[in-house]
């Protein structure tokens, strides 16, 4: 059964085969997992929800027909929903941390270091969970799963020209909150410490 | 590779360092193995009842066929018993009545 490409795997689990439903899984589960990692912040709500993205694949997946968009976009697009209704459940959510737990360690950084970087990483994580939904999906998919224009679009349901576009804005605006960051010291440190000049206020 | 205007790079290199933030901070996760084991279990090891959960239309005339004639026969049951109290008191009453009538009967005879 691991022998099955995506394509027949896929075939087989439409027709109601349940181990061609594994290997699907098999090849699924950690980049659904990831992507709902980092639209929640925690393992548990992200374990839960991903779950429910496979049970719900699993029932619906009789009615699934490639009608060019892949699997993989079907799934994502439920676990988009799922995770837009979470965040539509309770706004308490939105400032939830990200659990260190199962990240993956970076290396022997200096602890006083890690700990700076630590704080960066949190307070940009912060500005990205204030972007609008589809932003963070697109940085997700970019920066988690390495996807190209091309893949992003076909998920997201858009042309590659309108992701590519999606993409600048997106980095434009988490630029002007780094500048505008109220707590100030993220906005200088996080800049000079990858090697950007001290901030001023300038032109577009 | 792209031009960048003399008074457009400081912005492009505060992009470059968004970007390499963002790559720093995006690293892809491990889910807890023990986690994925579970729902593979559950998932491919699920029973039956889950992956046909979908009922057939036919079925679901069926159970909802079921369902009016069981109330149907529940309500005719409740009516019948209500009758039938109904009419064991009428007979009770009857018999009463009958007795009252006799015995009021015998005693104007025991009287005369």
């Amino acid at each position: 059964m691991a022998e099955l490409s995506e394509k027949e795997a896929l075939a087989k689990a439409s027709a109601g085969d349940r181990k061609a439903f594994g290997v699907l899984y098999d090849f699924y589960a950690e980049r659904i997992y990831n992507y709902i990692y980092y639209r929640t912040g925690n393992t548990l709500d992200a374990e839960d929800m991903t779950a429910r993205v496979f049970f719900r694949a699993m029932r619906h997946i009789t009615n699934y027909t490639d009608r060019g968009v892949p699997f993989s976009a079907w799934l994502y697009r439920i676990a988009h929903n799922l995770v837009a209704n979470w965040h539509r459940d309770g706004s308490r959510r939105q400032e939830v941390a990200l659990d260190d737990g199962y990240r993956s360690n970076k290396g022997d950084e200096h602890p006083e270091s890690a700990l700076m970087k630590n704080e960066e990483e949190n307070a940009l994580l912060h500005l990205i969970r204030n972007l609008p939904e589809d932003r963070q999906q697109l940085l997700i998919l970019k920066f988690v799963h390495h996807m190209s224009n091309a893949e992003i679009g076909e998920i997201m349901d858009r042309t590659e020209g309108a992701i590519k576009s999606l993409y600048h804005r997106t980095l434009l605006a988490l630029r002007e909150d780094v500048l505008a960051d109220k707590q100030g010291h993220f906005a200088l440190e996080a800049l000079r410490s990858l090697g950007g000049d001290e901030p001023e206020d300038e032109e577009e | 590779m792209k031009f960048v205007w003399p008074w457009q790079r400081k912005k492009q290199a505060e992009l470059n360092s968004i970007e390499q933030a963002l790559e720093s901070i995006y690293t892809p996760v491990k889910a807890n193995p023990a986690f994925n084991d579970d729902l593979r279990n559950r998932l491919v090891g699920a029973p039956e009842v889950i992956r046909n959960a979908g009922v057939s239309t036919l079925r679901l005339f069926m159970m909802i066929g079921g369902g009016l004639i069981g109330i149907v026969l529940f309500i005719f049951g409740i009516v019948r018993s209500v009758v039938a109290l109904i009419t064991g008191f009428r007979i009770v009453g009857d018999r009463r009545k009958a007795t009252k009538t006799k015995s009021a009967a015998e005693k104007a005879q025991a009287d005369s």
